[in-house]
């Protein structure tokens, strides 16, 4: 089955009067437990995509399947409880609460939902990630490397039913980058997770089973050839 | 459906929260802390002041009634009350007898009442302290107190002994035995003897007989307002005899109520503010925060309950510490207010009823709700897209007017009007404190003026004859002769002195004015008929004797300047016209005006006066003794010219000082020094602005406090806004500083912003403060006194206003400009 | 008065409120035990979509999405094992295949070595060498005809026949073997039962009943076959006069390459007994063994006699 799915995915930006195409027209899958980078430059639409993916914005036109729901059919309450149950996002600056320590961060989204805290996966996580001692931690004692393995480890421990990363380590040096992005690949292959990765770095993008290329809002090549278009 | 059970974790993420934001949370905790404060002494005022008005009511009355019907009533008027639907309840008394005398004592003041049953066990009952024995039932029994029995030589008396009384009913003179069925003490007119209902019907008066029956009426609510007491006044068709008496507090009740109203108002409107705006601040700084909890799957509904969960903490704390501290200085705090607010009991009971508690609670309760809601509203409505730094297209275009004005003042005037709602709400804040401070001075400052009813022609000092209120002329004596006078005019402290001449005279009957008048008088004021005495009247005249009243030039002018239509000088001072006292009666003025009035000196009637009446006056600085006849005033050339050395009752002295107290001190010496000194009294502005002043320091010590509180709410809210504002514009004004602006010049710009909000808020204190003074100014305005504004208190409330403003941006500029390198703060926010 | 009133009536308030709450309480916990098992039957059912999935934030909510990845990982774990399986069974026909010709090529080589042999030591070695290979050739054959039966790849197809044709040819093919170990063999058929079974698998397990019972007999036993309809299954029972099976043992012979301990001489690689099992539960029947051991064993092979019915479960 497919983790993701897109058709004909359109995203346009009024900006005063000209009309931006942040994406136009994108048919990309999935596969359960894939992992796939998306690299582009900056502003060819790949953040884009992943929002949409994300449910965090809406398509101009085209249709997004994630799990086998249709974005298009929920409402902001229903996208918000779809978020925490099925996507699991990691972002550039890690976005972690600033009131809630590490652990409280790691199980938030488990926890907004109401569900049963799976200590012994939450111990493994923290274990794989090398956070355990970090764990009554608040966020901001922490190093860049530090916060975004947090991060990993959040979008893990709901178990979600893909993860999005957008430019994970676009805010750490070069070591801790690699660093970051072997445990996250370990973390994912371990806890058997479909991921999308967002990147403009190469290093960083071949970690990935399946590399798709993007440009000006258009996939122009997706894992072995180039895509005629 | 079964609620999912996530709400634990909005729980622990809202106590974080509230420990992490001190600053936000301390502001806001303190803001409803004062509020409650506020709320909670102003209602334990209200609540002390109700129950203490009510008691020294029962306590002067005798009885716990609102009004009451004096000079006689008839069923109608009874069951119309009955049926009245805003009164409680009615009870009766009749005037049975007076007591003559005893054996032992022929000077009896005490009187004989009977109370009907609701009257004693309902109406008497909270004055009644003890009771022993039961109310009379059979013709000879009585109830009475330990004073009665003492009045009449009895003392010592007590239940079931008898004791023989001589008492004076319609039917004449009666001696009697009378046991006593019961003894009370407590509040009250207590020279009186209880007597049964058959007693009374027996004495030959009826409950319809002017001075004889008595209606008392409790009213359903404690608050009457004028419309409701008119309807009932008017339903009731009085006869001209008739009052209708209010308890006088009854009234000013609902004053006292509406500005309690008010103040609970003014307060809960600035905490609401201050709470909004914090909170509107605080999420708007945090629309990243919120967006990420979306992005990571809290619903709306969940970050609306994460705000309430918070302004629960927040609330609960505020209005536990506004409580606590509202407690700890009611005990001192509230009976000096309740003083102050016309309570003369020595001992003030506070009173803590719980429904204070609870309705301090929920109207602090609803403040913070009504407060949070759309600050809540606008943290659900952050969009995740938002939170990751894609900023919101905003709406309002701005306009940039380029070229024209100083380049710093265009950019303050464009930063207080980026945020509209904001800028509103801090101006608004400001202005409702500046305003309440501009109606507290104003009305405590002039509360003098406005409502002293001063002394005649706003003189210092009015010196009178208190022999001059005997009956008869043999008895005046010649207090203020022109010794007297003279060694005032000598003395350097005194401007002018206007003595007023007095001469008897009698007014004898004619068909038309003196007729009229008599009706009128008697109507109005006696107990007899006038047909009754109006035979005697013919005959004897001089038993009805009046007064002139002589006034010189000054007295005339000022007497003419308040007169409906002003008179002719000469006609007054050559004695052909005069102005009639019209002891308040409404007399009619065609049958007034224009009359010729004829009189005689007392004891000449051979020689006869004839004056047109031209005016009349209610002025009773005029009036001297009620003889029946009317009271002329007239010039004192003509008094003088036809009485030798007339008498001086009264002398208005005006100092060349106001409140000069040393002239003072010399004239009270000259009269001490008088043989008469005892009989002089007078009445020293002096003496009574020190008590106005009092009563105003207390008021103003009050208005000052509450004031401070709002002024201080008001300032939190501004300083809230302003270190909100510096740290959201933290990066612009670091970029600013970058593209060269000069410290300095920033600076400036700040200044002007703070200028521009104390401008704005003058603005509203101007123009809405200003008009809500004006008009509860002349609602209190009894004597008409021009509204004039204490301009110093204002001005230097303004000033410390506007200092503030200017300094606590600047403050938090500075502290900004510290926190770091000026790369370190353009970076600082992303 | 008054304020005894306003208790009761606050109190009837709260009463009536409560009472609400609970129904409603009640209400909402039987909706949701009724959608719980309406989700656990499609489970059961092994529908691919449960359908009820509903995003909301509800327990019912949550606990869809929970039984929906349940649903879905048993789903995938599914058709990973029916792959597999797949798998397998390529494998054992290549293996087959792969085998057959070597085999039977191996066979021809002997036959012809054995035409030549020189000395009567050869033509011993040549002998044990057929008979290796003939084993060989046996094993093979019950290995993939049993790994068919256990991945599903043979079909059990049923037809109504003369149960006497099918125990016929499983006799015939015996006869040989029991002449040779000088066996008695009687058999007590009615010729004119039939049945509704498979003819060749039936008589590859009734083969392996007799196979069994010549095997563990001692020269000059005796083997029983009969045939007795009863109510509901048709019993084929195979008693023979060997040295019978230990009371502890007789659940275990049924299995997988079990061989009795005291026989690991006799040939056979012990799948006959699990072959004969598995060809009786795939026609809805059974098999059993009753034996006192000294006294021989009866072994019965119960087939439905009419299994129409339960066919369509199959």
């Amino acid at each position: 089955m497919e983790a993701v799915k897109t058709q004909g995915l359109k995203k346009y930006y009024t900006l005063g009067s000209n009309t931006v195409k942040a994406l136009d027209g994108v048919d990309f899958v999935v596969q359960e437990h894939e992992f796939v980078s998306i690299i582009g430059k900056s502003g060819s639409g790949k953040s884009t995509l992943l929002h949409l993916v994300g449910g965090l914005d809406t398509p101009t036109s085209g249709s997004v399947c994630v799990g086998g729901k249709d974005l298009a059919q929920l409402n902001k309450e229903q996208l918000a409880i779809f978020r925490r149950r099925k996507v699991g996002f990691i972002f550039q600056n890690y976005n972690l609460v600033p009131d809630l320590n590490v652990y409280e961060n790691i199980v938030l989204p488990v926890e907004l939902d109401g569900r049963h805290i799976d200590r012994e996966l939450i111990d493994e996580i923290l274990h794989l990630l090398k956070l355990e001692e970090k764990r009554e931690a608040l966020p901001h004692t922490l190093s860049g490397g530090q916060q975004q393995r947090v991060a990993i480890a959040r979008a893990i421990a709901s178990k979600p039913a893909i993860i999005l990363a957008d430019e994970p380590t676009g805010n750490l040096d070069t070591a801790t980058s690699h660093d970051v992005m072997g445990l996250f690949k370990l973390a994912a292959k371990k806890f058997q997770q479909t991921m999308i990765l967002i990147t403009h770095d190469h290093d960083i993008a071949q970690l990935a089973d399946r590399i798709v290329h993007i440009e000006d809002g258009k996939i122009v090549k997706d894992g072995g050839g180039y895509v005629e278009k | 459906m079964l609620k999912n059970n996530n709400g634990a974790v909005i729980t622990r993420m809202a106590k974080r929260s509230f420990v992490s934001n001190k600053r936000r949370n301390g502001i806001m905790i303190l803001a409803i802390a004062l509020s409650m404060f506020m709320l909670f002494t102003i209602l334990t005022v209200g609540g002390t002041w109700l129950q203490m008005q009510r008691v020294q009511n029962i306590r002067l009355n005798g009885g716990d009634f609102d009004a009451l019907i004096y000079g006689g009533f008839t069923q109608e008027q009874r069951d119309i009350c009955e049926e009245n639907p805003n009164i409680a309840y009615v009870g009766t008394e009749g005037f049975a007898a007076w007591a003559v005398s005893t054996e032992y004592d022929h000077t009896l003041h005490s009187t004989f009442i009977w109370s009907d049953e609701l009257m004693w066990n309902t109406m008497h009952q909270p004055a009644v302290e003890q009771v022993r024995g039961t109310y009379p039932q059979k013709d000879n029994e009585v109830m009475t107190t330990q004073e009665a029995l003492q009045d009449c030589g009895l003392a010592g008396l007590d239940v079931g002994d008898s004791f023989t009384i001589t008492y004076m009913d319609n039917t004449g003179e009666h001696t009697k035995d009378f046991t006593i069925s019961g003894m009370w003490d407590g509040y009250g007119d207590k020279k009186v003897f209880y007597v049964s209902q058959s007693f009374f019907a027996q004495s030959g008066f009826t409950l319809e007989d002017y001075g004889r029956g008595f209606l008392y009426i409790k009213f359903q609510s404690p608050i009457l307002t004028q419309n409701m007491q008119d309807q009932l006044e008017q339903s009731l068709q009085l006869d001209k005899k008739q009052r209708f008496l209010i308890a006088v507090d009854t009234a000013s009740s609902v004053q006292i109520f509406l500005g309690l109203i008010g103040l609970i108002a003014v307060t809960c409107l600035s905490a609401y503010l201050l709470i909004s705006n914090i909170l509107y601040l605080s999420i708007s700084g945090n629309v990243r925060y919120y967006g990420l909890l979306q992005t990571i799957g809290m619903t709306e509904k969940q970050i609306g309950k994460l705000v309430q969960k918070q302004m629960l903490l927040i609330g609960a704390v505020g209005i536990a510490i506004g409580i606590g501290a509202g407690v700890a200085t009611s005990f001192g705090l509230i009976p000096g207010i309740v003083k102050t607010l016309g309570i003369r009991e020595a001992d003030i009971h506070v009173s803590f009823h719980p429904m204070i508690f609870v309705l301090g609670i929920l109207l602090a309760a609803l403040t913070i709700y009504v407060g949070s809601r759309k600050p809540a509203k606008l943290a659900t409505q952050v969009t995740p897209m938002e939170a990751l730094g894609y900023r919101p297209k905003s709406g309002r275009k701005q306009s940039h007017k380029t070229g024209k004005g100083n380049l710093i003042w265009r950019m303050a005037r464009e930063q207080v009007g980026r945020d509209r709602k904001k800028s509103g709400m801090v101006i608004a804040a400001l202005g409702i404190c500046l305003s309440f401070f501009l109606c507290m001075t104003t009305l405590i400052q002039s509360q003098g003026p406005r409502t002293i009813v001063s002394n005649y022609m706003d003189s210092d000092l009015v010196i009178k004859n208190d022999t001059m209120q005997m009956e008869t002329q043999d008895r005046w004596k010649p207090l203020i002769d022109d010794g007297f006078l003279e060694e005032l005019r000598q003395n350097p402290g005194i401007c002018e002195i206007h003595p007023v001449v007095n001469a008897q005279i009698v007014v004898p009957w004619e068909d038309d004015f003196a007729d009229y008048w008599m009706g009128e008088f008697y109507d109005m004021w006696m107990e007899e008929d006038y047909e009754d005495i109006k035979a005697d009247y013919q005959q004897h005249p001089e038993k009805y004797s009046s007064f002139l009243a002589g006034i010189d030039k000054e007295q005339f002018a000022y007497l003419n300047a308040t007169l409906e239509q002003p008179i002719d000088e000469t006609d007054f001072l050559s004695g052909k016209a005069c102005i009639i006292m019209q002891n308040s009666l409404q007399l009619d003025k065609d049958k007034t005006i224009g009359k010729t009035i004829s009189f005689y000196l007392d004891g000449q009637d051979d020689q006869d006066f004839q004056m047109t009446i031209q005016g009349m006056t209610d002025d009773s600085f005029y009036a001297g003794l009620l003889g029946g006849t009317p009271t002329l005033i007239v010039s004192d050339t003509f008094v003088k010219s036809i009485v030798e050395d007339p008498y001086v009752s009264k002398v208005s002295v005006q100092y060349q000082e106001e409140y000069d107290e040393n002239t003072e001190k010399d004239i009270l010496h000259l009269m001490e020094s008088s043989p008469y000194q005892k009989d002089f009294s007078y009445e020293s502005k002096i003496e009574e602005m020190e008590t106005v002043t009092q009563a105003q320091g207390n008021m103003m010590g009050i208005g000052i406090g509450i004031a401070l509180v709002l002024a201080f709410i008001g300032m939190m809210n501004y300083l809230n806004a302003s270190v909100g504002n510096i740290q959201n514009r933290q990066v612009e004004l670091s970029i600013m500083e970058s593209i060269g602006m000069t410290g300095k010049q920033i600076r400036r710009m700040l200044i002007r912003e703070g200028l521009l909000y104390v401008g704005a808020s003058l603005g509203v204190t101007w123009t809405v403060g200003l008009g809500v003074t004006y008009v509860l100014y002349q609602a209190m305005n009894y004597r008409d006194v021009p509204f004039a504004v204490p301009m110093l208190p204002i001005a230097a409330a303004t000033l410390l206003i506007a200092l503030l403003c200017v300094v606590i941006p600047l403050a938090a500029y500075h502290s900004m400009q510290r926190s770091g390198s000026l790369v370190e703060r353009i970076r600082g926010f992303e | 008065m008054a304020g005894l009133s306003i208790i009761t009536i606050c109190a009837i308030l709260a009463v009536i409120f409560l009472s609400w709450k609970l129904w409603k309480l009640q209400r909402d916990v039987y909706a949701f035990t009724d959608q719980l098992e309406r989700a656990l039957d499609c489970m059961l059912s092994e529908k691919e979509e449960i359908g009820l999935e509903q995003i909301e934030d509800t327990l019912w909510g949550k606990i869809s999405e929970k039984l929906q990845r349940v649903a879905h990982v048993w789903q995938q774990k599914n058709t990973e094992i029916l792959r597999e399986k797949q798998q397998i069974k390529q494998l054992i026909s290549d293996i087959s295949h792969q085998t057959k010709t070597p085999v039977a090529n191996m066979k021809v080589y002997v036959e012809l070595l054995q035409s030549e042999a020189s000395s009567a030591q050869q033509a011993a070695f040549l002998h044990n060498l057929e008979r290796q290979i003939e084993k060989l050739d046996f094993l093979l054959h019950s290995m993939i005809k049993m790994s068919r039966l256990e991945t599903g790849s043979i079909q059990i197809q049923r037809k109504d026949g003369k149960l006497i044709d099918t125990l016929g040819r499983a006799i015939a093919a015996i006869v040989p073997k029991a002449e040779q170990k000088q066996l008695r063999l009687s058999v007590d058929c009615d010729t004119q039962i039939t049945l509704f079974h498979d003819p060749k698998w039936t008589e590859e397990a009734v083969l392996n009943l007799l196979d069994n019972a010549v095997k563990y007999t001692e020269p000059g036993g005796e083997i029983h076959l009969s045939v007795d309809r009863q109510e509901r299954f048709t019993k084929s029972s195979v008693r023979d006069t060997g040295k019978g099976i230990a009371q502890e043992r007789q659940a275990e012979i049924f299995t997988r390459f079990y061989r009795e301990p005291e026989v690991h001489d006799v040939e056979g690689v012990g799948i006959g007994l699990y072959l004969t099992r598995r060809i009786a539960e795939l026609q809805d029947g059974y098999v059993d063994v009753r034996s006192t051991p000294g006294q021989g064993a009866e072994f019965r092979l119960y087939l439905p006699n009419e299994s129409s019915q339960y066919c369509d479960n199959v």
